[in-house]
């Protein structure tokens, strides 16, 4: 197959009956509560397709990436020389170089995701989310109503991969805390999700915000009227470089350092997640041989024209959702001016990234850039979230897409 | 009635303006504790606000819950279509007393069947004025929230809809909130008029400047206002935020 041929297909659109089905049982059933953003419905009304072989072939990259992250992210936690060059803020460079003595954060259930475009040199990745992934409402449940009506099969439920790493991790019955941050209710709605499914399984689950894990001895615990006692695993969903800022609040520092209580994820997964990770790749002894093929040449702003060379594009170190992102033709021009002044003004904090040329997927009338984002969950191929763009970035205005097998 | 007809009642499939309400208040199927009924019944008692008609006006109503409802209800009286914005959950220990909200939506469905409002009705919407207020405490379940820009159709979908005013009806002030503050800028900026009415002072409505409020399109916007939300907090869940541009602790 030519690079340029895609592998990617995509179903006719949904009748308006089917869905507006659709998104009231992903609203009420499968509790996403934010499905509109701004003028725009966030659920795509058709699905893209895909052949098993290529999802063997993303599920064999994925895996392959999650080997070699997490074996990067052991040696970076004893490198504690190179954190600076990751972007990291001083408090957590300063609490994970206690690492040493402490010992790290235990790890249990890794969950990562790595988004993947189609592109005219093939498959490339344009990060890894190695903190906090979500996506699971959708890559699961949206996913999985999309594959009933469509009489297409899902790749695989991430959700329930999840649930089966905490069984492996803790066993079933165990406590598990889902710890967000409970005001903003796009997380919330992720967590409550994941402890409807632990739930089933037989966990005993609790919401909680940071502040309300308490730790003794390097063991957590909870004391809220609504979950109290030891926790047996705490599955995170806030930020890692946030939580520096629940200061004397509560010991963040045992998410990163010391724990016993596993952690799906230790905080040090920032230290992959960083959009600067590549910037210490020539220092570690680990290699990289799928990074190095898949992931755009990425270099310090400082070392590259990027204000002349639109081939560029700028990356904040610990940018999420695709937010902040600088593709000076695609962003607006005063968005552009405030990414370039913030880059030109803390380059440590930013990366220059060559932008890769994505294949667009002609559907209806419209051109869309998809992205398709491949869990790994305790090292396996886990499942596709699925986001597609109308132009070439993904971020908060994408809309999320079911990826189902044809066969 | 179940959630779902609950929520079909307040945000009908249909109706223009229904896409962006809220749905997280209609999902929790917990049962609502006796005493919210208080709060909403103490709303209705209270002294009402019936707008005066208005074309081509959109409203926005951000007003502490249940008076929010109440008054909601009287606009649907006089053809505006309520369209519920409260973005929390419920929970125990809840900050923001969500439960009084949810009796109230309950209670006020007949009320807004009898209305019989047609498809084309322009949008009230409809805001919990005490969303941040209180402050989180060891065992409270921190469920305050904020408005977006993004929770809000665009100036450009109001003007496409022949809606070129914008009145904003709080109680003991005029300025907008600061969330909000985001959304009426963006709008004014656009062309559409702002005016205010304070129901607790305000004879008339009357046209507003918004002034540009701190952080107005930056960088990182939403998650600034995530850790501001818990900045403000009583044992400091919080601080500075860790962004390139908010310099200490960072470097």
């Amino acid at each position: 197959m030519a690079a340029t041929e895609s592998p990617l297909g995509a179903t006719a659109r949904f009748t308006r009956a089917e869905f507006a089905e659709l998104r009231r049982r992903t609203v009420f059933e499968l509790g996403k509560w934010d499905p509109q953003y701004e003028d725009a419905c966030v659920l795509a009304d058709f699905a893209v397709t895909l052949e098993p072989a290529t999802w063997r072939e993303l599920a064999t990259l994925a895996e392959r990436l999650g080997r070699e992250t997490l074996a990067a992210e052991r040696e970076l936690l004893a490198r504690p020389e190179l954190h600076a060059r990751l972007g990291l803020p001083r408090a957590l460079r300063s609490c994970l170089r206690e690492s040493g003595t402490r010992g790290a954060a235990c790890g249990a259930a890794r969950v990562m995701r790595f988004d993947f475009h189609w592109t005219r040199a093939g498959w490339r990745i344009s990060e890894v989310n190695s903190d906090v992934p979500g996506g699971f409402i959708e890559a699961s449940g949206f996913s999985r109503l999309v594959a009933e009506l469509s009489c297409l099969r899902l790749v695989a439920d991430p959700t329930q991969a999840l649930v089966e790493a905490v069984v492996r991790a803790v066993g079933v019955g165990a406590r598990v805390a889902l710890v967000h941050a409970t005001a903003y209710t796009d997380d919330r709605q992720v967590m409550v999700h994941l402890a409807r499914a632990l739930g089933e399984r037989g966990f005993a689950t609790g919401l909680l915000d940071p502040t309300q894990v308490l730790w003794h001895d390097d063991n957590a615990s909870a004391a809220t009227s609504w979950f109290s006692g030891p926790i047996d695993l705490l599955l995170r969903f806030f930020p890692a470089e946030w939580l520096p800022n629940t200061r004397g609040a509560c010991d963040w520092r045992s998410s990163f350092v010391g724990s016993r209580t596993p952690i799906s994820n230790p905080g040090a997964a920032i230290l992959v997640q960083s959009k600067r990770f590549p910037l210490v790749w020539e220092a570690l002894s680990v290699e990289l041989p799928t990074w190095r093929a898949l992931l755009p040449e990425t270099r310090s702003p400082r070392d590259v024209d990027w204000r002349g060379d639109d081939s560029w594009i700028l990356k904040p170190a610990l940018g999420r959702v695709g937010e902040d992102i600088g593709l000076r033709s695609v962003v607006e021009a005063r968005e552009w001016k405030g990414i370039a002044r913030s880059a030109r003004w803390w380059p440590a904090h930013w990366v220059a990234q060559r932008r890769f040329e994505a294949v667009a997927l002609e559907h209806h009338g419209e051109t869309l850039y998809p992205c398709l984002g491949v869990y790994v969950i305790d090292g396996e191929a886990a499942g596709i979230y699925g986001r597609v763009a109308r132009r070439p970035l993904i971020d908060s205005r994408s809309r999320d897409v079911p990826v189902l097998l044809r066969s | 009635m179940n959630r779902l007809e609950l929520f079909d009642t307040w945000a009908p499939e249909g109706a223009p303006w229904s896409l962006w309400a809220k749905p997280v208040l209609f999902v929790d199927d917990s049962p609502v504790p006796a005493w919210s009924s208080q709060d909403w019944q103490t709303a209705r008692a209270s002294a009402r606000w019936t707008p005066a008609a208005m074309a081509e006006t959109v409203l926005v109503l951000d007003l502490p819950g249940p008076r929010a409802l109440v008054v909601a209800l009287e606009c649907a009286t006089r053809g505006w279509r309520p369209v519920p914005l409260f973005n929390s959950c419920r929970g125990p220990g809840a900050l923001v007393d969500n439960d009084s909200i949810f009796f109230g939506l309950t209670e006020g469905a007949p009320l807004l069947r009898e209305a019989s409002l047609p498809e084309s009705a322009p949008p009230a919407f409809v805001l919990d004025s005490r969303r941040v207020d209180g402050a989180p405490a060891p065992g409270r379940f921190d469920n305050r929230w904020v408005v977006f820009p993004q929770d809000f159709p665009s100036a450009t979908r109001l003007l496409a809809s022949d809606l070129r005013r914008v009145l904003l009806v709080q109680d003991g002030r005029r300025e907008p909130r600061a969330d909000l503050a985001h959304v009426l800028l963006r709008w004014q900026r656009a062309g559409l008029e702002i005016l205010a009415l304070d129901l607790a002072g305000d004879a008339s409505p009357a046209p507003i400047a918004v002034t540009e409020p701190s952080r107005f399109r930056a960088l990182g916007y939403r998650a600034l206002v995530a850790l501001g939300l818990r900045k403000s907090s009583a044992g400091g869940f919080g601080g500075l935020i860790p962004t390139p541009h908010a310099g200490g602790g960072f470097a």
